[in-house]
């Protein structure tokens, strides 16, 4: 290891959603220089808008930042982890380019379910970690407990655990000086052959796919050919650089650095997240262990409102793509919506996030059908078949059995809202596995649960009943059987594919009632009466009537003014356009939207 | 030109603005009033002058409440326009007035006006607050019946569909003003979004009655009208003979010429829409903005155009659109060309003795039906 090595610290920081991790990010970045205060926006770090906006990370946008300790000064590297479920994926992904993280716990909220599964990702990843804690200025802080929490939980010494308030900026040194002294210098050798790992990647138009980039062994530099180690393409370099926080070239990138390269790869796919680059003159022998492909979880069709917009929300899918890589998509022709999209999602937080994204970043106006998991379902002749839309599931004689993905969640709650929590599991068709006291007030509760129902609004019922203070973890525990029916609603007669959803039979009937309810309430009456019917295989559970219209707005063309009724016209025209038109029913957007969020 | 053509005539005035009205309106003043006579008169003049032989067979002066213009000023106003010969001898000469400020009725006839429109709207007291009127059920009877004096076509504007009426209101209105209306105005009330009314609405201080229920008063009217031998003949107008309907109104409705003159005032002349600004200052100040600038600086309508409004608006009257006529007019086949439009709609549309129109069950979706054709 060479000195210079031996003066930088790759960290990332840990913490529960609202907890202060980006707070505490900017402090730091703020305390170091890497940008003047004039310049410095609240959560430097979360660069997207919604991210922002929700308090949330979602993107891993790394930070280089020079501090001095002792006369020395060192190079800190930060990589920022998202905090949600839905994105384990990708903190597994910023883990494996750091030595180290933070993490930050809220003195007044002790550690979350969340948290917790991100820390045992981080010591698995072999990373020191070092306790923080923040908001020692809130009146409701608990230093004692939250530290003695962390021990008993997460088995951390917290006697020297800095105690912050990144808000106020209060020990933000402590911090720092804790990272350069406990943290250990990235390991790695300079004159073995490259190594270099690609924990993010974007697509920027001018210089091609972006490749964030940790340098493990070797160095690279402007004009080094390199190879990607998983399909042995290769590339001219043609700018490597750090991140101050802007992109900023550099001559090269060494062993233990953090940065950026750019080789003019046009095509994202080339840069997979995980891959490992080496040089073409003189490779490495293995690649580095790259990280565990995960799979979507949840699907929806994904269509534009407009039509003719088809070509535009392909390419918005593909950029998207270029930079999140778990996204995937592949074209779908619904009878009711026309072309568009099946697309697979990490979660619901995820999918909420992409298609925010694609309305924001690409003006696109869509219509999603309500999420499904992916359903194994054997068939008569024996055939296994998958099925993540609804309207591919075969029909009813066809099947031998449906088969579901079921989710080990577990649930920390104060144990006044255990009742509450268990009410909830059992409406969702919870099977309950065992619960545990971790203090007087705590509660950790596992159960198994259906994905679909946790996809169908669990967690905001879990939330609302526990008063916002239970916390969901889950993770994948394999398939299992169960009495599944496919639930069709009928407009005017005819099918809706759109609107089918795959429910347990015990929940069609309600399900089904309430979508046509709520169908009635948002299809508008039109010059015809439309019959809403919920049905399961041929027979009707359920049935609402739009009644026809009586009544139009009837604007009087006062003193010969007839271009007022004109425009009106018009943009009644316009409004039926942008309606699906299914035989002679048009059906309002809100209406695909409306069977995702029932109130029951 | 040879075929007369109607006149419309805007008094933007009012004592007070109806919380309902999303109309361009000021507040009376005489030398404002003074003014806007002044600039109107000049209008009319360039006006005739421009179209050295336009002729007119109706005249509306409409508002606004021109019934509080002075008899001074009216008399300016009408004494131009019967001075410059352009006036036929069948001619109609419509004014509205509201109740509160109807009292000049010999004055009108004396100026010539033979057609009289007054803006009862309701008779019930409770509403007429609510609708911010400011006048009262007896005022309008006290009006409706003085009227009747002088006036042998009287017009009556009623509204349907405002918050606390019920079908009793509708009708009852209608029994005590039938003997004295040979035409009736009925409008659903439509609440525009800049409207007092439609904040209201908005905030839940009062609630407007359900579509069905304002149809079903609807219908309950075109009855009580029938009994009565008001005939409807337009989505929102009736009267006792075809003598008695709006001469003026149905040039609208027929897509024929007419001009407007005063703020706001709309025209379709020589295929040409126009219309003045809405601001009375500028009306007053600006000749520039007026015409004939308003209708130099538009482009002619297209045939597509004027197509589609004369279905439009055709399609308002109970008698429908004459077949012979617009494909003499477009030179297409109407029913041809529409085929498969109409056929979608046959349920709601008719073709009888060379009139296309909508069975007056279905006037009421009137916009749902003409949008098919754009």
């Amino acid at each position: 290891m060479d000195e210079r090595q031996t003066h930088i610290r790759n960290f990332c920081i840990v913490a529960h959603i609202d907890h202060g991790k980006s707070t505490l990010a900017d402090r730091i970045i703020e305390k170091t220089g890497a940008v003047s205060t004039r310049d410095l926006k609240e959560q430097m770090l979360d660069s997207m808008d919604i991210e922002r906006e929700r308090g949330i990370t979602i993107k891993l946008t790394p930070v280089r930042m020079f501090h001095s300790h002792n006369g020395v000064e060192y190079t800190l590297n930060l990589i920022d982890t998202p905090g949600h479920v839905d994105f384990t994926y990708e903190v597994s992904r910023s883990l494996a380019a750091c030595e180290g993280a933070l993490l930050v716990v809220d003195a007044s909220q002790g550690i979350e379910a969340q948290t917790l599964a991100n820390v045992y990702l981080a010591i698995d990843a072999d990373l020191e970690i070092i306790p923080v804690i923040n908001k020692i200025d809130l009146a409701s802080a608990n230093t004692d407990a939250v530290k003695k929490e962390i021990e008993d939980i997460v088995g951390l010494d917290t006697t020297d655990a800095p105690l912050i308030s990144a808000k106020e900026g209060i020990n933000i040194d402590d911090v720092l000086t804790k990272i350069i002294e406990m943290l250990p210098p990235p390991h790695g050798n300079l004159d073995a052959p490259l190594k270099a790992l690609i924990f993010d990647s974007a697509y920027d138009i001018y210089k091609g796919a972006i490749c964030n980039i940790r340098v493990i062994d070797g160095e690279i530099k402007v004009g080094s050919k390199i190879k990607m180690m998983s399909s042995n393409k290769s590339f001219d370099v043609t700018e490597v650089g750090v991140f101050s926080p802007k992109m900023t070239p550099v001559d090269c990138l060494r062993a233990g650095d953090v940065g950026y390269l750019a080789a003019a790869i046009k095509n994202v796919k080339d840069t997979s997240v995980g891959d490992t680059i080496t040089t073409v003159i003189k490779p490495a022998l293995e690649p580095l262990k790259g990280y565990k492909k995960v799979n979507p979880m949840v699907f929806a069709g994904i269509y534009p409102s407009d039509g003719s917009k088809h070509d535009d929300l392909r390419d918005a899918l593909e950029k998207l793509n270029l930079n999140d890589a778990a996204l995937i998509f592949e074209p779908e022709t619904s009878g009711a919506l026309g072309f568009g999209f099946r697309c697979g999602f990490l979660g619901l937080l995820h999918m909420e996030i992409i298609e925010e994204r694609l309305e924001r970043e690409f003006d696109l106006e869509l219509i999603t059908t309500a999420p499904s998991v992916i359903y194994r379902v054997t068939k008569t002749d024996g055939e296994i078949v998958q099925v993540d839309n609804p309207s591919k599931m075969p029909p009813v004689s066809e099947i031998d059995m449906i088969e579901e993905p079921v989710v080990q969640a577990v649930v920390f709650t104060p144990s006044e809202y255990v009742g509450a929590v268990m009410e909830l599991s059992r409406e969702k068709r919870g099977v309950f596995i065992t619960m545990t006291y971790i203090d007087a007030n705590r509660v950790k509760m596992e159960y198994k649960i259906p994905l679909a129902e946790i996809i169908y609004d669990f967690f905001d019922s879990l939330k609302s009943r526990t008063r916002g203070y239970a916390s969901l973890d889950y993770e994948i525990a394999g398939y299992e059987k169960d009495d599944l029916v496919k639930l069709d609603m009928l407009l005017n007669g005819d099918v809706c594919d759109a609107l089918s959803i795959i429910v347990h039979r015990d929940k069609a009937y309600a399900r089904g009632r309430m979508i046509a309810e709520k169908l009635r309430n948002v299809i508008p009456r039109q010059l015809f009466e439309i019959p809403i019917q919920a049905a399961i295989g041929s027979k009707i559970i359920a049935r609402e009537t739009v009644k026809a219209l009586r009544k139009d707005v009837l604007a009087k063309c006062y003193g010969g003014d007839i271009t007022r009724k004109r425009k009106l016209l018009e943009k009644q025209k316009e409004g039926k356009k942008r309606m699906r038109q299914m035989g002679s029913v048009a059906i309002p957007s809100d209406a695909f939207m409306s069977i995702l969020k029932l109130d029951e | 030109m040879q075929v007369p053509t109607g006149l419309y005539i805007h008094i933007p005035f009012c004592k007070a603005k109806c919380s309902y009205c999303d109309f361009y309106s000021v507040g009376y003043t005489e030398s404002l009033a003074d003014d806007y006579i002044k600039a109107l008169v000049s209008e009319y003049s360039r006006l005739i002058a421009y179209f050295g032989d336009i002729t007119f067979d109706s005249v509306y002066i409409g508002g606004g409440t021109p019934s509080m213009l002075t008899e001074k000023q009216l008399s300016r106003l009408v004494e131009t326009l019967n001075n410059s010969g352009r006036l036929k001898s069948d001619l109609e000469f419509s004014i509205e007035v509201n109740p509160e400020s109807a009292s000049k009725f010999e004055f009108y006839r004396r100026l010539g006006i033979n057609r009289l429109s007054i803006g009862i709207q309701s008779l019930n007291d409770n509403i007429l607050k609510r609708l911010n009127r400011v006048h009262t059920a007896r005022d309008a009877m006290r009006a409706i019946k003085e009227a009747s004096n002088f006036f042998n076509n009287i017009s009556a504007d009623l509204m349907i569909g405002l918050p606390a009426q019920t079908s009793h209101d509708v009708v009852d209105t209608l029994n005590q003003i039938i003997p004295y209306i040979t035409h009736l105005s009925a409008y659903i009330l439509k609440l525009a979004s800049n409207t007092q009314m439609h904040r209201e609405v908005q905030e839940n201080i009062i609630i407007l009655p359900e579509d069905d229920v304002v149809i079903d008063q609807y219908e309950d009217l075109v009855c009580e009208c029938a009994k009565f031998g008001l005939e409807r003949y337009e989505i929102s107008n009736f009267s006792k003979a075809d003598e008695y309907n709006s001469k003026h109104n149905l040039k609208y409705w027929k897509c024929q010429e007419y001009c407007g003159i005063g703020s706001s005032a709309h025209s379709f002349l020589n295929r040409k829409r126009f219309s003045n600004d809405a601001n009375i200052f500028e009306y007053i100040n600006d000749a520039k903005q007026t015409f004939p600038n308003t209708y130099e600086s538009v482009q002619k309508n297209s045939d597509s155009d004027i197509l589609l409004d004369t279905i439009m608006l055709g399609l308002r009257l109970v008698k429908g659109i004459d077949i012979e006529k617009v494909n003499k007019e477009f030179k297409i086949d109407f029913l041809r060309k529409f085929e498969s439009k109409i056929k979608k709609l046959r349920k709601f549309v008719e073709y009888k003795g060379g009139m296309f129109f909508i069975k007056p069950e279905y006037l009421t979706v009137q916009n749902s039906i003409v949008v098919e054709f754009f």
